[in-house]
């Protein structure tokens, strides 16, 4: 069997580095005195820009910040390392969700842990876990199950509410939502305010639904 | 007595279904992982290299069996048989390989902290209930429609009036994951098919903690991930393992131009080959970074030829390759066949039309005012190591040049599918932006991580 690949070297000798370099002298270019070079006043005129830019950006202690950063970083290099780890973890325990997601994550397994009983209950629950969806559309699919509906629709304002609409829909499948089902979900008040329903019959009113047969 | 047994019942489950997809993996691509495989002889892998490979392989066949056999129970069975095959044969080459190589200190600290962190995050993922909006309505919903229908059939009710909502087109790798959990349990609740979550979650920690190094640089990276996803890990929306997978592929390949180790390559292209399957942006995603590969190979093709024709010319290759993207071409012919189309069209006139008033009203500034917003701590620290690389007079790696070139085209890609998109732009902007950008955050992060390694004058950890 062949190998694959024949040679292996450094990254320093690869040639993409080389192209790169031929391509890119401004960029890539080495040298002991910066004053004087390319790279130098590339790197300037690009913090010049970075720094004015975050400055617009809301980010002012960071534009101000990062020239300092830099000067300091050619002035003071052998503790270059712990200025670096400084601020990036700054920047990063401030601003990124990193230290949130261990605090909630450790608060729901504090919380897991406490309760293991109930939630290994729940979790080994068919159909558990049903509070999170809208009141509404709860109340809808406990309606669907007691009646042991085949399909069923909703009228034009509770349609308007998308959460509730979304989750009746998934949450009653297979039970369908069909236009022409005589099945009709509304809100209580609308049987109040609209006439259309005085001559329907209404089979069970809860709290925030109801559901009237009309055919 | 009860809960230790529902505890033991829950572990049991989890740990054979990462067995069953490592199962799965090894008899696809435990050709290209043996010895006599794509490696030299003196080369060998170590389990913790191998594990994450299969076991996303596994997951990508698990689907493909589920879009050939359609049906819940069949394709169980035979994805067991399967597995079964693929376990024999992967413990006769960890008793040729493995055995007396695996135990030792370091080996088993990476495998207490991999370990720890999976089951750190375990407990969210099935502690809380699925709430989240386009978790229910995109992911879990169709995952919800498979297990009733006990199938992965156009009778499930794809085309039923008003489904729209949960974008039916959609990628059904998860959704059918979580049906295929549910059915084994026997039953379906907002808690139970989360555990899908938790298969995914598995391979990108081993990758991460095979770049273990006693450094700020891994310091840095296990800060961030897979932890800076924050609630994207558990509630249910696969934007966060998205993100995590691409970003994993570009950490590997950086990896792979360090040493050219084929396994970094095999690694990368098999978290890529994944991103389709999870969601629409993969197929971008897969572009851009294939792309941004091909180019960084054909450039060091002098310094590191490889054996193209070793490549080329091996029919094992082909079929590896077929096998793994077959449940996407699978997919799409099924959603031709059952009349279900993406309301993102590119190259339709509508699409054209939109594209130009849309910039013609301004909205790209907006577009980009957004994606800075969202790319702004990324961006803080990228500037922070460029920098001091430069004030330290550091060369600028390639592995990070790599990175930003990828992230800088799907960022493109996405900032035109914004421009395209046939809905509320603003209400687009308000709700899915966040998410899609996690993705250019993760590899932005990844190439401050190699800017990171470059200043504290490291290389990648081999392995």
């Amino acid at each position: 069997m062949p190998c694959l690949f024949e040679k292996q070297s450094v990254f320093s000798k690869i040639a993409c580095y080389n192209w790169l370099k031929k391509a890119l002298p401004m960029l890539f270019e080495k040298c002991d005195s910066l004053k004087n070079t390319w790279w130098w006043y590339f790197n300037l005129f690009l913090l010049l820009i970075w720094a004015p830019l975050q400055y617009t950006f809301s980010n002012r202690v960071y534009a101000l910040y990062i020239i300092i950063f830099f000067i300091l970083l050619r002035r003071v290099r052998n503790v270059y390392l712990p200025l670096i780890v400084a601020s990036i973890f700054f920047i990063l325990v401030f601003n990124t969700y990193t230290i949130d997601t261990w605090a909630d994550v450790k608060n729901y397994n504090t919380t897991t842990a406490k309760n293991r009983k109930m939630t290994l209950q729940t979790i080994l629950t068919p159909r558990s876990g049903l509070e999170v969806i809208p009141d509404e559309s709860r109340q809808m699919l406990s309606l669907i199950q007691k009646y042991n509906l085949p399909h069923y629709r909703i009228s034009p304002v509770l349609r308007k509410d998308e959460l509730v609409f979304q989750r009746i829909y998934e949450t009653a499948w297979p039970v369908k939502m069909k236009d022409s089902s005589p099945y009709l979900f509304v809100c209580p008040d609308e049987l109040q305010e609209n006439k259309k329903f005085e001559t329907c019959s209404i089979v069970e009113k809860k709290e925030k639904i109801a559901l009237v047969y009309l055919p | 007595m009860f809960t230790f047994l529902n505890t033991v019942s829950l572990f049991l489950f989890l740990i054979s279904g990462v067995i069953y997809f490592g199962g799965l993996g090894w008899l696809t691509v435990g050709s290209l992982l043996r010895k006599d495989g794509i490696f030299k002889k003196k080369e060998h892998l170590t389990v913790l290299q191998e594990l994450p490979v299969i076991i996303t392989v596994g997951l990508i066949i698990n689907y493909g069996l589920i879009l050939i056999f359609r049906e819940l129970s069949i394709t169980i069975v035979i994805g067991i048989f399967l597995s079964l095959i693929g376990l024999c044969g992967y413990g006769l080459h960890f008793y040729r390989v493995h055995f007396r190589n695996t135990i030792n200190a370091a080996y088993f600290t990476r495998v207490l902290c991999i370990t720890f962190v999976c089951i750190y995050l375990l407990g969210p993922i099935i502690s809380q209930p699925l709430e989240d909006w386009d978790a229910r309505s995109n992911w879990f919903f169709p995952g919800r429609m498979i297990y009733v229908e006990g199938a992965l059939n156009q009778s499930a009710g794809w085309n039923h009036e008003g489904m729209e909502f949960s974008h039916p087109y959609y990628p059904k790798l998860v959704p059918a994951l979580a049906a295929q959990s549910a059915y084994v349990m026997g039953f379906w609740n907002e808690y139970l098919p989360k555990i899908s979550l938790f298969f995914l979650l598995v391979p990108p920690v081993i990758w991460l903690f095979s770049f273990t190094g006693k450094s700020w640089s891994f310091l840095f990276l296990i800060f961030l991930f897979p932890f800076f996803f924050h609630k994207m890990l558990w509630n249910g929306y696969l934007d966060g393992y998205f993100a995590l997978y691409f970003s994993i592929s570009l950490l590997l390949f950086g990896r792979f131009l360090k040493y050219f180790h084929p396994v970094d390559m095999v690694g990368a292209l098999v978290c890529l080959i994944l991103l389709p399957y999870l969601k629409q942006e993969g197929v971008l995603a897969l572009f851009s970074a294939l792309t941004v590969m091909a180019v960084s190979l054909f450039m060091v093709r002098k310094e590191h030829p490889l054996n193209y024709r070793a490549i080329f010319t091996n029919i094992k290759h082909y079929i590896i390759t077929i096998i793994l993207l077959a449940p996407l071409f699978l997919w799409g012919i099924y959603k031709e066949r059952w009349g279900l189309s993406s309301d993102i069209e590119p190259f339709a006139i509508d699409s054209f039309i939109r594209l130009t008033e849309r910039i013609e009203e301004g909205d790209l500034w907006m577009i980009l005012d957004y994606t800075q917003y969202m790319l702004n701590t990324a961006l803080l620290i990228l500037g922070i190591f460029y920098f001091a690389l430069v004030a330290l007079k550091k060369d600028f790696p390639v592995q990070a040049l790599v990175v930003l070139l990828t992230a800088l085209i799907y960022c493109g890609g996405l900032t035109f599918v914004d421009l395209i998109i046939p809905r509320d732009l603003e209400l687009v902007l308000d709700t899915i932006k966040y998410r899609t950008m996690l993705s250019v955050n993760g590899l932005i992060y990844i190439s401050c991580y190699f800017l990171f390694l470059k200043i504290e004058d490291r290389s990648v950890p081999p392995h």
